[in-house]
């Protein structure tokens, strides 16, 4: 008896920004055959330098009682519905976010015996009790129609630890301890990293007690967004700019310990303040590249924030403050 | 990423294809009919330093085992999380992550426990009265890292193609004389080529 080959292949034509996507897939048998369903299970998957995910999202129906007469190619079109708060396809240096299609075809009782189990494909088709074929395609889903829109927030910035002071003052625990205790002692070491934490601490509340406040509001802008600033008087740092940058981050829980990776994706152009008094507004444009607002996704999260620049004797102090970037809702 | 793959081969497994990359330390069959039909109470554990596949093999034994509940504690986790369970089998990830009272009281009350941990609990399971089998993790052959990287090049790539650039006992070698058996530093290694 001739045992009868399968060809499939799944596309994807468009995606609507009402994230609807829509594509076909074709399917052609060897020998004629009697499908009692076709049928396409959609998943989310997130895979990378953490514990690997992949969620189902929804099911399409491609064809019920079909028979797939010989050597003809079946096109079965397909559109479905993606929930608004998809997470579009991405490719980072940790993670990448993809959708599979899980095609199951439900061969007919009395055509079973007739299925070829291992030529439909070499791998991953799966010939199950159940007389199901189920093959797994990849695709990407990217809503390039809808554009990127900021969150409009009015928060303070945060003061990030200065690196040049954490510095000295490890280079001056370190030279005291080389002259005072020659031996090692983990107790003394202790109780120096301890110390060098303490001053570092200190010596950040003092710069910002000296500095004051300075805070940031974005608002929304049809190509971009803006970031408006507002300080004290007595904030006063040379040199100052202000961009933004993309950051990912990435947590590995797998085994007995955890880790956590952060990559910087996409920085923007630096932008010089000048004649920064009490308020000053920046105009920034988003990425070109589609698919990195902000997500927030198990052990992953992409984050945008806007960094605050400057020069304060001569040392380099950096302000940041996190804010949500997503996709304009198509309703809107 | 290589084109020709369909996902990083070397990014965290997901549950389901566990055991289409694991190549078994131990006969897997006859420990899994161990723990069904104990013929006494009895701890397994899975010991060794940390990315050597403890995990990896805790969770392919657990998918075939799946009506009994396996727990991954870390810092942040309470005791009660593996007190509470109703079941006699239970899976725990990082069991080094309760106090040792917490852990007698497990040995004590539950029937079967497989674990993963970096110190062996053997005094432990003597005061629980509970009898022990230990798998140690450690030391990789090249050919093993060989079978198990190639099956994962396999594994993501898509249907229907040929596998290109299959991983030989000499690219293992060197992957072992760099990580030596540090079996996660050399996948994350590898993720970083591939991604």
């Amino acid at each position: 008896m001739t045992k009868t080959i399968f060809t499939q292949e799944f596309i994807i034509e468009s995606v609507s920004t009402a994230n609807v996507v829509s594509g076909y897939c074709t399917i052609l048998a060897s020998e004629t055959i009697h499908a009692d369903g076709i049928t396409g299970m959609i998943y989310f998957e997130a895979r990378g330098r953490m514990t690997s995910q992949k969620e189902h999202v929804l099911t399409i129906e491609l064809a019920h009682d079909q028979a797939l007469h010989k050597k003809e190619t079946y096109t079965l079109p397909f559109s479905f519905d993606l929930p608004a708060d998809s997470i579009e396809s991405y490719s980072g240096k940790n993670v990448s976010f993809s959708y599979s299609c899980d095609i199951i075809l439900a061969i007919n009782e009395n055509d079973s015996s007739t299925i070829e189990r291992s030529a439909f494909t070499k791998i991953k088709a799966v010939v199950s009790s159940k007389n199901e074929i189920k093959t797994t395609h990849y695709f990407n889903f990217e809503n390039k129609n809808r554009p990127y829109e900021v969150f409009e927030i009015k928060e303070k910035f945060y003061l990030q630890t200065n690196l040049f002071i954490s510095l000295i003052f490890i280079l001056i625990f370190g030279a005291i301890y080389s002259y005072y205790i020659p031996d090692f002692n983990t107790l003394y070491i202790v109780l120096g990293v301890i110390l060098v934490f303490l001053l570092v601490f200190v010596s950040n509340q003092f710069i910002k007690g000296a500095l004051g406040k300075v805070s940031l509001e974005t608002l929304q802008n049809d190509d971009g967004f803006y970031c408006k600033i507002y300080k004290t008087k007595k904030f006063n740092l040379s040199n100052q700019t202000l961009y933004y940058e993309i950051i990912e981050e990435v947590t590995d829980s797998r085994g007995s310990s955890t880790s956590t990776a952060i990559e910087t994706i996409f920085t923007s152009h630096k932008k010089p303040l000048t004649d920064f008094r009490d308020t000053s507004t920046i105009q920034f444009n988003y990425p070109q590249e589609s698919g990195l607002q902000s997500v927030n996704y198990k052990d992953v999260s992409i984050f945008w924030r806007v960094v605050l620049e400057g020069n304060y004797y001569g040392n380099k102090m950096k302000y940041s403050r996190k804010f949500k970037v997503d996709k304009r809702n198509p309703s809107v | 990423m290589k084109t020709n793959l369909t996902y990083n081969p070397f990014s965290g497994l997901l549950a389901e294809d566990i055991n289409a990359v694991l190549v078994p330390r131990f006969n897997m069959e006859a420990l899994i009919s161990k723990i069904k039909q104990p013929e006494e109470l009895l701890t397994i554990e899975f010991l060794g330093k940390q990315g050597r596949g403890k995990t990896t093999h805790l969770r392919s034994v657990h998918q075939q085992l799946k009506e009994f509940p396996i727990v991954f504690l870390n810092a942040k986790s309470s005791a009660s999380e593996v007190l509470n369970h109703t079941k006699e089998i239970l899976f725990i990830d990082s069991i080094h992550h309760l106090k040792i009272k917490e852990r007698l009281q497990l040995f004590k009350q539950k029937k079967t426990i497989v674990y993963t941990t970096h110190y062996t609990r053997k005094w432990e399971c003597l005061i629980a009265k509970k009898k022990i089998y230990s798998f140690q993790f450690n030391g990789i052959e090249p050919e093993t890292l060989q079978l198990i990287l190639n099956k994962r090049l396999l594994l993501a790539t898509p249907e229907g193609l040929e596998c290109e650039n299959l991983f030989s006992v000499k690219d293992s070698t060197v992957l072992i004389k760099k990580f030596k058996d540090n079996y996660r530093a050399i996948i994350n290694h590898l993720y970083e080529t591939y991604q």
